[in-house]
């Protein structure tokens, strides 16, 4: 589970979703280091990578995204990625 | 590389630039370009004639009015391009296909120098821009349109999905296929003509009338029947095979279908929106165009969601009940046609119209 305000899960989920953009986004930079607010569009990250990015967060966290945040914005940023999961889990 | 000056033929320029001053570096693309978008990218050859006519200085919403004429065609949905003839009546574009005689490179050589683009289909294995998907990874027919070439340099300027990019060296070379044995085995790729001699940027007003009555030529032309139905009627049957089939294969499909739905409704709805501002808010016809806009932008909007609600079924082998979406967005396409009829219906009928026609 994600609470929120728990850090040390935040920062699991946070390392979690980097090595899936790092394993599957495709981008033009190290995913690795991306600040958690960069666009990772603008990143490099084309339509057809984000379909497999959110396959890999729906199989790691076990989860699936409801239909309201299949949206590019989710998908936009590690921290909006974060959110998403975060909400799920919690929910 | 060929030579390009043989017995009795002119000498080309080695530098040859269709438009001076474009550059790769601080390109901004159009606003339809804009990270914004359901889809930023749409299609390979709207998207590149978008950023032609913005390079060249004129309005791409005006065109758009085409997306209504799309249609299901059962194992694809319409590839979407503005016809030559609303590139030639909106900006005195003019399109013909080129007659690729000789290597591509010499045609580039001669019409760039004299002001003239020329779009062909090209690998994006040797497109530097598709770093993300094809770029020496795969190869993937795309088109692109050639704007400045530099023979000695080995670099060219081109538009491709939704930005001017650059490339040089390695990719130039493979791109013309330079430094290699001919082989008359290869056939040309297609490639197509853009003179710019006539082109004008026509204000706003003048662009929407325009815009009006090829608006009413691509309602007469839409399917007879609900194409977003038909394409639920056949997903219900396809789901199966596309999940046999895996991934890779419903990137394939989704492209070819939901891509092309999606992108030209909310194209569409750009077009639409645009045509309502240009007219002025008290046009006759404008605040239905404003209820089709809604609706194809929900119907583009339903389309995104389900890219990635198809993707997983064939994924994870689940089942997908997609009855009740491809339902909601049969009813998107049903309202934004009725409305653009009533727009069309109340702008001919305004006095405005008939006055400035005559």
């Amino acid at each position: 589970m994600l609470p929120a305000a728990d850090t040390t899960d935040l920062f699991d989920a946070t390392a979690r979703i980097r090595r899936i953009l790092v394993e599957h986004g495709r981008l033009a930079v190290d995913a690795a280091t991306l600040d958690d607010g960069a666009d990772l569009y603008q990143a490099g990250m084309t339509s057809h990578a984000s379909v497999t990015v959110m396959l890999a967060l729906e199989g790691e966290f076990d989860l699936e995204f409801p239909d309201q945040l299949l949206s590019r914005e989710v998908f936009q940023s590690i921290a909006a990625i974060r959110d998403a999961v975060s909400s799920l889990l919690v929910g | 590389m060929p030579e390009l000056a043989g017995a009795g033929m002119p000498t080309f320029a080695r530098r040859a630039c269709a438009r001076p001053g474009l550059s790769a570096h601080g390109y901004r693309a159009h606003p339809l370009h804009a990270p914004g978008m359901l889809w930023v990218e749409k299609n390979c050859y709207v998207d590149v004639v978008i950023e032609l006519v913005h390079a060249m200085g004129g309005d791409p919403l005006a065109m758009g009015g085409y997306c209504l004429a799309t249609d299901f065609e059962g194992d694809h949905w319409t590839f979407f391009k503005p016809p030559h003839e609303e590139l030639r009546l909106l900006y005195g574009l003019d399109v013909q296909e080129l007659n690729v005689w000789r290597p591509l490179l010499d045609h580039a050589c001669e019409q760039l120098a004299a002001g003239r683009f020329i779009s062909t289909e090209a690998d994006a294995h040797w497109l530097p821009d598709t770093a993300g998907t094809d770029y020496r990874r795969g190869h993937q027919k795309t088109t692109i349109i050639l704007a400045d070439v530099d023979v000695a340099a080995r670099r060219l300027g081109y538009f491709h999905n939704a930005a001017y990019h650059e490339l040089d060296g390695e990719d130039f070379a493979q791109l013309f296929h330079l430094d290699q044995p001919a082989d008359s085995a290869r056939l040309p790729l297609y490639a197509e003509l853009i003179r710019t001699d006539r082109f004008v940027a026509l204000p706003a007003p003048a662009l929407a009338a325009v815009a009006w009555a090829r608006l009413a030529v691509h309602a007469s032309r839409r399917p007879r029947g609900n194409p977003v139905a038909a394409w639920g009627t056949r997903f219900a049957t396809e789901l199966p095979m596309l999940q046999a089939a895996g991934l890779s294969h419903y990137h394939a499909w989704a492209f070819a279908t939901t891509r092309q739905v999606g992108a030209s409704a909310e194209l569409l709805a750009a077009h639409l929106r645009w045509l309502a501002e240009a007219d002025g808010a008290d046009g006759a016809g404008c605040a239905a165009l404003e209820v089709a806009a809604a609706s194809f932008l929900q119907l583009s909007g339903g389309a995104a969601r389900f890219v990635l609600k198809g993707a997983r079924a064939v994924s994870t082998g689940r089942p997908l009940e997609a009855g009740p979406l491809f339902g909601e967005l049969a009813a998107a396409w049903d309202a934004g046609v009725a409305a653009v009829d009533a727009a069309l219906a109340a702008h001919h009928a305004s006095p405005q119209l008939s006055t400035s026609h005559g």
